[in-house]
């Protein structure tokens, strides 16, 4: 027994001295920051650009420079896995001091009560008109008292096509102003029944179920017929309104009508992204980061030698019965609560989001927009003819509502959902696509959203209240505005 | 270190303790044990290694599964608002729950994946097997290279068969339609009930090395004389084959069932890969449970729902494997 009561006692003394070692490394670490005056800051990125580390590193340097008592320390995470690292660092405290945050994950991890309020470092910059429109319900979730983060880059998916192919066919920008004069634009092209360099080229090209984009390229077609995904504060559905089913109705129709080959839909973005540049499709949208793509030699891992790259141009995508409207994504950089240099932290937020250099030379890297409005007045965007047209872009662009079960609806209802009617059309003949069958499907969607918006509601009634208060604000807002119209 | 992770980091070293001094002491208070005693010492490293990598997170999803740990009360992780089975509930009877979008297909996909995947494995395996036993120049480069499939990631597998599965320009449409004119037309794999093929063939792909090694072992353990034996008794090729071969591998198939059905049935990166690298969605006829829960309960962070579908899944294994240990327990003691 002497023997058993000696090997717990030695298991004891082991735990124990793993504390104390753990609360000395803690002493000492805390003596030596403070003799240094060093300030050591960890960032968590993206894969923004093709050297995600060394490229922001590089766009640091001036703030590194100005600032030689603070470092940076650039971690990458894979988007796959960036959102588990950051929900558990927001749980456990364990986090880096800034991070970046997809424009839809702001409003869950406000939510999650992990991020430091940033309301005097946003009026500081200038608020909500300093940044591209739509992008501030992001930085102020719809139940967040404060903002918790400023927009940094921003993701819009202009119209990318054939100058070479409207050519030929007899098309101007001027006739693909909006959906009528688009689909008619389509139907010449399938008509012409173009060979190009050897490549068959197809009129359209978008990508199906098996792709991560499936919900942000449906959404500005729905929201373009008048139709919607939820209500803008989140607490009504209008997933199963005919404006909504309309919209889904003339996407799908370059399909149904032929325009676009059915094989696409069993490819992903980058697949098709590639069968744009080898010159197999007229006119194709994506984010911005395509053009910095295709201009870049093959020996930087670029595109420029492709019959896509020498005969592109860039449009506004076709405005739609209820006006232009766009997909905004993009991504946000916060400072987590566990920062210990707050202030620190605060200054290379302000250098990311609102720094000119500092935006523009980003998008040179990684081809994702400035968030910062004052970034477009520079020569760099106003004097060329397609960096002009993402600058318009952001003038039409519309954020998710910024609701806490926003993934939640997006992952488990919309991908799944949209994901079927890719799946039904690929599988069913074109004259035998039934309106009632993609109603049917939206209608199941938008009942599993009214759930999920019950079930929040139900449990956080402060929610309720708030949407309350901003619907009642912005009627006043409205009434406001109209008696000032009428004096 | 934060506070909280050493409150952790505390409580799992004091659960180990303890865990460590029941075990020395129960191992000196029992006679028989006594006998053997170093030995079970030895066992201890093993023992506190298996609790630290399976016991402790099994235990922590069981004590999940009974809390509502979702995005409000995450912060609170193991301390959240006890609920009882309303958990269970959620994942077996509320039809309207965010769980059950798709969780039927899930379970049926799973089902036939886990059984085909496991049988074809094992069917290949052996078959592979038979032939790199015999005697023949170059065998052991052979058999090096035959294990190549088995060294590529899952996630590679699934992301590389994505593209040969492509219906124009796939590779195996390509051999399939174009050069061997096996089929009148070129199928879809990526969409549609093909799918589940499409899942299944490339995890055969990847699984069947481990069988061929194992039923190699096992084959080269089965002794020249028992095969003369035969051959003196005027037995067959197919009769050596059904009479010998078989029942003697009966450990490793039993083994090889064993691990392919639980491998199987928790599944995740190839599919996953296959279908727009994490963030598509790979339709009714492809999707596997574990595909399911985490899109449903992880991404929408029901952490307490999802821990109640992975217990459930979990005990649902337990079962089959009390089963399988009812049919193969024997073989393997003998």
């Amino acid at each position: 027994m002497k023997k058993v009561s000696l090997l717990i006692l030695t298991l004891i003394f082991l735990v124990s001295s793993i504390f104390v070692s753990c609360s000395k490394n803690k002493n000492q670490q805390k003596t030596k920051s403070n003799e240094s005056q060093q300030v050591q800051l960890r960032i968590w990125i993206m894969p923004n650009s093709s050297k995600p580390a060394e490229d922001l590193n590089e766009i640091l340097k001036p703030f590194l420079e100005e600032n030689p008592n603070i470092k940076v320390k650039v971690e990458v995470l894979d988007w796959g896995a960036a959102w588990t690292k950051i929900t558990t660092a927001a749980t456990s405290g364990d986090a880096p001091d800034l991070v970046q945050l997809g424009t839809t994950w702001t409003s869950l991890i406000t939510g999650m009560n992990a991020l430091l309020p940033l309301d005097d470092l946003a009026k500081e910059v200038g608020g909500e008109s300093a940044f591209v429109k739509g992008l501030w319900t992001y930085a102020k979730p719809v139940f967040s008292k404060h903002v918790t983060s400023l927009p940094w880059i921003v993701d819009v998916r202009p119209l990318y096509y054939r100058k070479d192919v409207f050519e030929k066919v007899g098309i101007k920008l001027d006739d693909i102003k909006d959906w009528e004069g688009f689909k008619k634009a389509l139907e010449k092209i399938k008509k012409a029944n173009l060979v190009i360099d050897g490549q068959k080229v197809a009129p359209i090209g978008y990508p199906g179920k098996n792709d991560w984009n499936v919900v942000h390229n449906l959404a500005p077609w729905i929201w373009m017929a008048g139709g919607d995904i939820i209500s803008e504060y989140g607490d009504s559905v209008l997933l199963d309104s005919p404006q909504t089913l309309k919209g889904v109705m003339y996407y799908i129709s370059f399909v149904k009508d032929g325009l676009m080959p059915k094989d696409y839909l069993e490819k992903n973005t980058a697949q098709l992204s590639v069968e744009f540049d080898q010159g197999r499709i007229a006119t194709w949208f994506e984010p911005t980061s395509k053009y910095i793509y295709l201009n870049k030699p093959p020996e930087q891992g670029g595109a420029s030698n492709t019959i896509g790259a020498k005969n592109y141009g860039v449009a506004l995508p076709p405005a739609g019965p209820a006006g232009r409207i766009l997909f905004l994504g993009g991504s946000n950089l916060a400072i987590f609560k566990s920062t210990k240099h707050p202030e620190e932290a605060k200054k290379l937020l302000k250098f990311l989001t609102t720094d000119i250099d500092a935006q523009i030379g980003y998008f040179q890297k990684c081809g994702l927009l400035p968030a910062y409005k004052a970034a477009f007045n520079d020569p760099y965007f106003t004097d060329d003819p397609i960096r002009r047209v993402f600058k318009e872009m952001t003038e039409y662009g519309k954020a998710y509502p910024s609701v806490p079960y926003w993934a939640e609806i997006e992952t488990s209802v919309l991908t799944v959902s949209f994901g079927d009617i890719f799946e039904y059309i690929k599988l069913t003949p074109n004259d035998k696509i039934n309106k009632k069958d993609i109603a049917k499907i939206l209608k199941d969607a938008a009942n599993r959203i009214r759930n999920i918006i019950a079930k929040d509601l139900k449990e956080h009634p402060e929610h309720k209240a708030i949407i309350d208060s901003l619907k009642a604000a912005q009627q006043n807002k409205v009434e406001a505005k109209a008696n000032t119209t009428k004096k | 270190m934060t506070g909280k992770g050493l409150v952790y980091l505390s409580g799992i070293l004091l659960v180990l303790v303890a865990v460590v001094a029941i075990y020395i002491i129960a191992v000196n208070s029992f006679k028989k044990t006594k006998k053997y005693k170093m030995a079970y010492y030895f066992l201890l490293p093993t023992i506190m290694g298996m609790l630290i990598i399976h016991l402790l997170p099994i235990l922590q999803a069981i004590w999940m599964s009974f809390l509502d740990v979702e995005k409000d009360t995450l912060t609170n992780y193991l301390t959240a608002p006890f609920v009882g089975f309303k958990n269970y509930y959620e994942v077996l009877f509320n039809k309207n729950s965010i769980i059950r979008n798709g969780l039927m297909y899930a379970i049926r996909n799973t089902f036939w994946y886990a059984v085909l995947v496991t049988a074809g494995q094992i069917i290949f395996g052996m078959i592979v097997a038979l032939l790199v036993n015999r005697e023949f120049k170059g065998r052991s480069i052979a058999r090096t290279l035959l294990l190549f499939p088995w060294v590529v990631p899952t996630y590679v597998v699934g992301f590389l068969w994505g593209f040969m599965w492509l219906k124009n320009e796939g590779i195996i449409n390509v051999i399939l339609v174009d050069i061997l004119h096996l089929l009148p037309s070129k199928p879809d794999w990526l969409n549609g009930p093909l799918t589940l093929w499409a899942i299944i063939i490339p995890t055969i792909w990847r699984f069947w090395p481990l069988s061929m090694l194992m039923l190699l072992a096992g084959l080269q353990n089965i002794s020249k004389d028992v095969y003369e034996s035969a051959d003196i008794d005027g037995a067959n090729a197919w009769q050596k084959f059904w009479h010998i071969t078989v029942p003697l591998l009966k450990p490793v198939w039993a083994v090889l069932i064993l691990f392919g059905m639980i491998y199987n049935v928790y599944s995740f990166n190839i599919v996953i890969m296959m279908f727009g690298n994490g963030g598509g969605f790979p339709g009714k006829y492809g999707d596997l449970l574990m595909t399911n829960i985490f899109r449903n309960a992880f991404i929408g962070m029901h952490f307490g729902i999802g821990a109640a579908a992975s217990v459930i899944l979990m005990i649902v294994m337990v079962i089959l494997v009390i089963i399988w240990y009812k049919i193969f327990g024997e073989s393997l003691t003998t």
